[in-house]
C-alpha cells in the first residue's frame, strides 16, 4: 500500500505528503489546503536541507559516527507533531503510541535514506547561480 | 571575470567558485587544496540551507524581497567569510572592505 | 535534568546538557560509544539552531494558518542512519534508531 495511504489510514494522522527537494512539486492527503501543503513542502525541504548539511559537518569531525545518511527529522509541539521521512511528511496528534507507530511505518516504507540523494537531485537540475527556489 | 581580479581586493585571502554539487569549479589564494574543497562545499551546503530559511521568512513575513536570496556572510573574530551566488571568498577583518568585496563577488557570479 | 534517567531510555548512548548558546554543560557516555564529548559539543550547538528554527516555524504556520497545538514546542529529533539525538530545552538524549521510543525520550524530556 501506499505510505501515504497507509498513514491516512491511521487514527490520530491529521495529514500525509510526499515534498520535492526542490520546487513546489507535493502531494498530499489530510487535513490541508492546497495552499498549506505547499507552506509544509517549503519547510520540509528548508529543514531536510538544514540537517543534511549539519550531518555531513559532523561527519567530517568523526567519521561512519552513524549520522550519515541523515534520514529525516522530527518537530514535537504541543498538541501536534510533524514528522519527516525522506521526501515524505505527516502531521500527527500527540496520542499515545502515535509517533513510535508512524515513524516505524515511515522508516520501513521509505527504506535506508541513501547518501548523495541531495547532490543528485540538485546537480540533474543544472547549474543555475540564480536559483530561485519559487 | 578572473577569479584574480577578486583576490587583489584589500584583506581577500582566498577565492573559490563551485559547482552546484560542491565540487571547484575554480579557486585562488592562500588556501591548501584540501580546505579550498572543504570551503567550496560548506559554501554550497550553507547556500542551500539560507535559500531555505529566506524561502520560510517570505512566507511567513509575506514580505517580498527575501527570496531568491542572494548570498550570505559569516564574521568571525578575525576572519569573514562571504559568499555571493556560486562564489566564496575569505576575507581578513583588518583589511577587508565587504561592500566591494560583495559587489566584486555579485558581479562575478552572475557571469 | 537527571542524564542518568536519560540513559535508561532504550538504546541510549549518550545524555547531555547545555547552555542557550549551545555550550556543552554535561554529559554522560555510554561506555564502548564512539560518541565523544567534542561531538557533543557540536551537536549542541545544531540542536539550539534547530530548535529555534523549529520554534520559528511554529510560530509562523500558527500565525499564518490559523491553526493551535503546535507552540509551545516539546522538542525535536534528527534522524540519523544509526541514531537520533531527542532534544528539547537544554538538554538531549543520542539512542540508537534500532531501540529507539520517540515517544518514550520526548516524554522524559518534559521533566527537565
Amino acid at each position: 500500500m501506499h505510505i501515504v495511504k497507509q498513514l491516512m489510514a491511521i487514527p490520530g494522522v491529521i495529514a500525509a505528503g510526499e515534498y520535492a527537494y526542490r520546487g513546489d512539486r507535493f502531494s498530499y492527503q489530510g487535513a490541508l489546503t492546497d495552499e498549506f501543503a505547499r507552506m509544509a513542502s517549503i519547510l520540509c525541504r528548508a529543514n531536510t536541507l538544514s540537517v543534511n548539511m549539519q550531518s555531513e559537518i559532523f561527519d567530517s569531525f568523526a567519521e561512519n559516527c552513524g549520522c550519515r545518511p541523515v534520514q529525516g527529522w522530527i518537530v514535537r509541539g504541543a498538541n501536534v507533531t510533524v514528522c519527516a521521512v525522506g521526501n515524505y511528511f505527516s502531521f500527527i496528534e500527540n496520542r499515545e503510541e502515535l509517533l513510535n507507530d508512524v515513524m516505524t511505518i515511515m522508516r520501513a516504507k521509505v527504506g535506508d535514506v541513501q547518501d548523495d540523494l541531495l547532490v543528485n537531485l540538485y546537480a540533474r537540475l543544472g547549474g543555475d547561480t540564480r536559483e530561485a527556489l519559487y | 571575470m578572473s577569479l584574480k581580479r577578486i583576490l587583489v581586493l584589500d584583506g581577500v585571502t582566498a577565492v573559490c567558485r563551485f559547482r552546484d554539487d560542491g565540487v571547484v569549479m575554480e579557486a585562488e589564494g592562500l588556501l591548501p587544496q584540501d580546505l579550498m574543497v572543504r570551503l567550496a562545499r560548506f559554501a554550497q551546503w550553507y547556500r542551500r540551507m539560507v535559500s531555505g530559511n529566506t524561502d520560510l521568512l517570505s512566507l511567513f513575513s509575506q514580505m517580498r524581497g527575501w527570496s531568491p536570496s542572494q548570498g550570505w556572510i559569516v564574521q568571525g573574530a578575525a576572519t569573514t567569510v562571504c559568499s555571493v551566488g556560486n562564489m566564496v571568498c575569505l576575507v581578513d577583518n583588518a583589511q577587508g572592505a565587504l561592500n566591494e568585496i560583495m559587489q566584486a563577488l555579485g558581479e562575478a557570479a552572475h557571469e | 535534568m537527571d542524564l542518568q534517567k536519560l540513559m535508561d531510555l532504550p538504546g541510549a548512548l549518550a545524555a547531555f546538557t547545555y547552555t542557550d548558546k549551545g555550550d556543552l554543560q554535561s554529559h554522560v557516555l555510554r561506555e564502548g560509544t564512539e560518541i565523544t564529548a567534542q561531538m557533543l559539543d557540536l551537536l549542541s550547538r545544531s540542536c539550539v539552531a534547530n530548535q529555534a528554527i523549529a520554534s520559528m516555524e511554529a510560530r509562523g504556520w500558527e500565525a499564518l494558518t490559523g491553526q493551535s497545538g503546535f507552540q509551545p514546542l516539546k522538542g525535536i529529533s534528527v534522524i540519523g542512519l544509526e541514531w537520533s539525538v531527542v532534544v528539547n530545552g537544554n538538554c538531549g538524549v543520542v539512542v540508537k534508531n534500532r531501540d529507539a521510543d520517540y515517544e518514550a525520550a520526548f516524554a522524559a524530556l518534559q521533566t527537565a
